[in-house]
């Protein structure tokens, strides 16, 4: 059984269909690349997929169960996290403290508990607070943890958001193009990272516009246009599909970073 | 309830929800085309109304001068307002909306230090009543509803025209309005102009009926905001219907129970807004960041 | 900072707060210092909701829904005002459930319409219906009591009501030190953020502001057996909009000494400067335009702005903010 199955999703957007009749799969421990020009619709699929936005017709299931009817804060309880295209971070508090709310889910003590800072709850929330830090240790931001992290330089603030979505122990982890904008450093680092978590068993999916990337990347991959699936395979197949090269050059014009 | 106090209270109630609707359209036009929640739109509907009752009573210049002059002195204000105070707000939303409730309170206090609280200043346009069997229908009552259903449709072809084009162009997306050669800070004046200026207007139809109190914009504001939240924030139409439900709701839930009316007129919006948190004809808007 | 440079620190004000009255000396400063307590705690309960970037503008409504609450309670029935203390609590912080669980389904938008919607309607009721005491209000309410001694005059109230500060404080201290304070501040940060990490906005928004108003409720018990009389028109948007205001002064960042710096300057300041009743909302409103338009940050962002302060004291915030527990 797939990890994550879509059957017939579809948002519109007033007249206009943003994600239309999608069927996809997400099999477990793959690293799937999901591209497709500006506007095809990925970014709302990721939208979908964690609840941001209710889905028009069609359904989601995470591990065998609907999940399209749930909240946001529900589908992330279930094991799904995700990053954003634009950076959101918690950007008034510190790298660490990130990380660290990003743990809401974990806490097992109760409220009240918490509320009065009994030996217990302060006890869990050192260890969270530890567990928050091997994180950023694990992707390399240990150093920075008493930065603001407003202050980050770009390359950072990616990885912090990665290290935030991986607060709520994801099984399944949806990047929105998490290379953009980084130097060839960073995006190597990047990559690294994203093989590391697959290595530790979350099944990933990452839009993604720098093609290289994802040729390296990806196990598989699933190209997007106007909210509809235009192809689908091993980065080989897609390499030479004429499709997928005309919907890049078609949308896009000469300059487009397809590789 | 008799045939004829029904009537008396639907009357009441259509021609509050009037002058709801026009106040309530004039609000919904800022906060849509430029995100301004106009704490102040309650007392430029008090000032216009006397603006008209100088111009009428104090001049003696006829009731259409009056409400043009309403229309003209409360939309200069609201550009002032704009220009001189909201441009230079950096601190977002609250900041923005803290302006214009202080702009609202000068404009307030200034009121009651010159005229007193209560006091109603009232200029009679008509007289007379119609009286159709039992029924008895104040002239002043039905003017002021055919006014406020005049403006309504006035307004509703206005925002069909070019300009109406260019607001909802601005609405949507400055930056692509600029690209069609829509100047937005210019529809930005005129938006403010026309939305505070419909205020003006409301109270210059209020003054023959109710007269000009200092008091009065606070809680007329109350009301608006209330149509706006049931109408759907953004939403004219909404706006429109809200407007009436809450005028009729308020002057027969007087007549039945009496000071108990707010209280049911409360607990009457807030099953709508948990079932419909959109309201009746929108969607939720968000607070702009 | 460690907590332990705090206790040292703590202890002083505390004992500054219990020997004040023998050290003024004037029944008229305490009454002022009276109302920058009862300022602040509202003030707090608005900066609570702020922190989710909620705004309210009906914290006036709430305070009123507890002072009546215990006037009603203790004139009306035999019942102790010490158990009418947490009843009007409870009462206002239930008024405010039922509101806000309607109003926040459709966003903070609309959170801050019915905010103010709510709190004039309350004010209408109260002064319009014959059973609440109408516009005159309710006269001779009698003053808390404990056996045979009662809190009529300025010091024991001073003591009261500091006791009830303290415990908002440390309420509302230990709160944004906890879980849900952190993810209060995750929702003020980021909403999407916030719930992509499975925090259940719509909840702790309700909590916020059910909390908020428990507190505006018990301060409003005490006003109103402090005051001895309730009008309906005390309880107007007009102090809504001042608690908005004492909070933006003191500085919306910081959610405790924030209300209580704002409070106090803007309870003292114009009794100094002796402005006229009637002029006073058009002075502060004047302020508060210029406060939103040259110090959106409030006061306590002074030393942020200040170069050479922010050397000594900007470093110290960002601690702050990283070592808790
Ligand atoms: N909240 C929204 N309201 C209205 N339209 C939207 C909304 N979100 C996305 N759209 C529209 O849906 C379409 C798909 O957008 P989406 O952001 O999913 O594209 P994308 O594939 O992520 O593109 P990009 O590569 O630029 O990130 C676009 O035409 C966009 O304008
Ligand atoms: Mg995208």
């Amino acid at each position: 059984m797939p990890l994550l199955e879509i059957r017939g999703l579809t948002k519109h957007f007033g007249g206009l269909a943003a994600v239309n009749n999608l069927d996809m799969d997400v099999n477990k421990s793959e690293i799937l690349g999901l591209i497709g020009p500006n506007g095809a619709g990925k970014t709302t699929l990721f939208n979908l997929i964690n609840g941001f936005f209710p889905p028009t017709s069609g359904e989601t299931r995470f591990k065998g169960d609907v999940i399209s009817s749930l909240k946001a804060h529900e589908i992330a309880k279930k094991g799904i996290g995700r990053t954003f295209q634009q950076s959101v971070l918690f950007m008034e508090s510190a790298v660490l403290e990130n990380v660290f709310t990003g743990f809401h889910l974990n806490y097992k003590s109760g409220l009240l508990s918490q509320f009065l800072h009994t030996r217990e709850a302060r006890k869990e929330s050192n260890d969270i607070r530890q567990k928050a830090f091997d994180i950023l240790e694990f992707l390399g931001l240990a150093s920075l943890k008493d930065e603001l992290a407003k202050n980050l330089p770009h390359g950072h603030q990616r990885v912090l958001g990665v290290c935030v979505a991986l607060a709520c122990n994801p099984e399944l982890l949806l990047l929105d193009e998490p290379v953009t904008g980084m130097n060839p450093q960073e995006t190597e680092n990047m990559i690294n990272i994203i093989g590391q978590l697959r290595d530790r068993g979350i099944t990933i999916v990452v839009v993604e516009h720098d093609m290289k990337v994802v040729m390296s990347l990806c196990d598989r991959i699933v190209v997007l246009n106007y909210g509809k699936i235009i192809s689908e395979g091993s980065p080989e197949d897609i390499k030479g599909n004429r499709e997928v090269i005309e919907a890049y050059l078609g949308r896009e014009g000469a300059g487009a970073n397809v590789a | 309830m008799d045939v004829a106090l029904f009537f008396q209270c639907m009357i009441n109630g259509l021609a509050i929800g009037g002058i709801y609707a026009v106040v309530a359209s004039g609000f919904t036009l800022v906060l849509g085309t430029m995100k301004i929640f106009n704490f102040a739109q309650g007392e430029f509907y008090m000032l216009g109304a006397f603006v008209t009752f100088g111009v009428c009573e104090t001049l003696h210049l006829p009731y259409v001068f009056g409400i043009i002059a309403a229309l003209l002195a409360m939309a200069l204000l609201g550009v002032i307002l704009q220009r001189v105070i909201i441009r230079y707000t950096y601190g977002g939303f609250f900041h923005t909306v803290l302006a214009t409730i202080a702009f609202a309170t000068i404009l307030r206090q200034t009121a009651v230090i010159t005229f007193g609280k209560t006091d109603s200043f009232m200029y009679p346009v008509v007289k007379g009543r119609l009286e159709l069997g039992e029924i008895i229908l104040n002239n002043d009552k039905l003017l002021l509803i055919f006014m406020g259903i005049v403006l309504i449709i006035l307004l509703h072809y206005f925002l069909k025209l070019k300009v109406g084009k260019a607001m909802r162009a601005v609405t949507e997306d400055q930056e692509v309005a600029g690209l069609q050669g829509i100047n937005s800070r210019r529809i930005f004046i005129f938006t403010m102009a026309l939305g505070c200026g419909l205020a003006g207007i409301a109270g210059a139809l209020i003054v023959p009926v109710f007269g000009a109190t200092a008091d009065m914009g606070h809680g007329i504001f109350v009301k608006i905001l209330l149509v706006i939240i049931i109408g759907g924030m953004g939403s004219m139409p909404g706006a429109l219907l809200a407007a009436f439900i809450i005028g009729l709701i308020e002057s027969f839930g007087y007549q039945l129970i009496g000071s108990y009316n707010e209280l049911a007129l409360l607990f009457c919006m807030l099953p709508i807004l948990f079932f419909r948190p959109g309201g009746l004809l929108g969607r939720p808007l968000a607070i702009p960041e | 900072m460690k907590a332990g440079n705090k206790i040292p620190f703590m202890t002083i004000a505390l004992i500054l707060l219990l020997l004040l009255p023998f050290i003024i000396r004037s029944n008229y400063i305490l009454h002022l210092i009276i109302y920058v307590a009862i300022y602040s705690i509202l003030g707090m309960g608005f900066s609570m909701m702020w922190k989710n970037r909620l705004i309210s503008c009906g914290q006036a409504g709430f305070f009123a829904v507890g002072a009546y609450t215990s006037t009603l309670l203790v004139t009306r029935t035999d019942l102790s005002f010490w158990w009418t203390l947490p009843l009007s609590g409870i009462a206002s912080a239930f008024f405010a459930f039922i509101i806000f669980s309607a109003a926040l389904r459709a966003g903070p938008l609309v959170f801050f319409g019915m905010s103010l919607v709510s709190s004039f309607i309350i004010m209408e009721v109260l002064g319009t219906v014959e059973f609440f005491g109408g516009w005159e209000g309710i006269l001779d309410i009698p003053s808390a009591s404990i056996g045979s001694f009662f809190f009529y005059g300025k010091i024991s109230n001073y003591y009261f009501v500091m006791i009830l500060l303290i415990l908002n404080i440390v309420v509302f201290y230990a709160l944004y030190k906890s879980r849900i304070g952190r993810a209060w501040t995750a929702i003020g940060s980021s909403v999407s953020l916030a719930e992509a990490q499975g925090i259940n906005v719509y909840r702790y928004r309700l909590a916020a502001s059910t909390i908020a108003c428990f507190f505006a409720g018990v301060v409003g018990a005490f006003y109103a057996q402090y005051q001895n009389l309730l009008v309906p028109n005390s309880f107007s948007f007009q102090l809504s909009i001042y608690v908005q205001m004492y909070a933006l002064l003191g500085g919306l960042s910081h959610f405790i000494a924030g209300p209580i710096i704002g409070a106090g300057i803007m309870v003292f300041l114009p009794e100094y400067l002796r402005v006229a009743n009637e002029y006073q909302p058009i002075y502060f409103s004047i302020l508060i335009i210029l406060i939103v338009i040259f110090l959106p940050g409030g006061i306590l962002s002074i030393p942020q702005r200040v170069p050479w302060l922010a050397g000594k004291f900007g470093k110290k915030k960002e601690e702050s903010v990283m070592v808790n527990e």
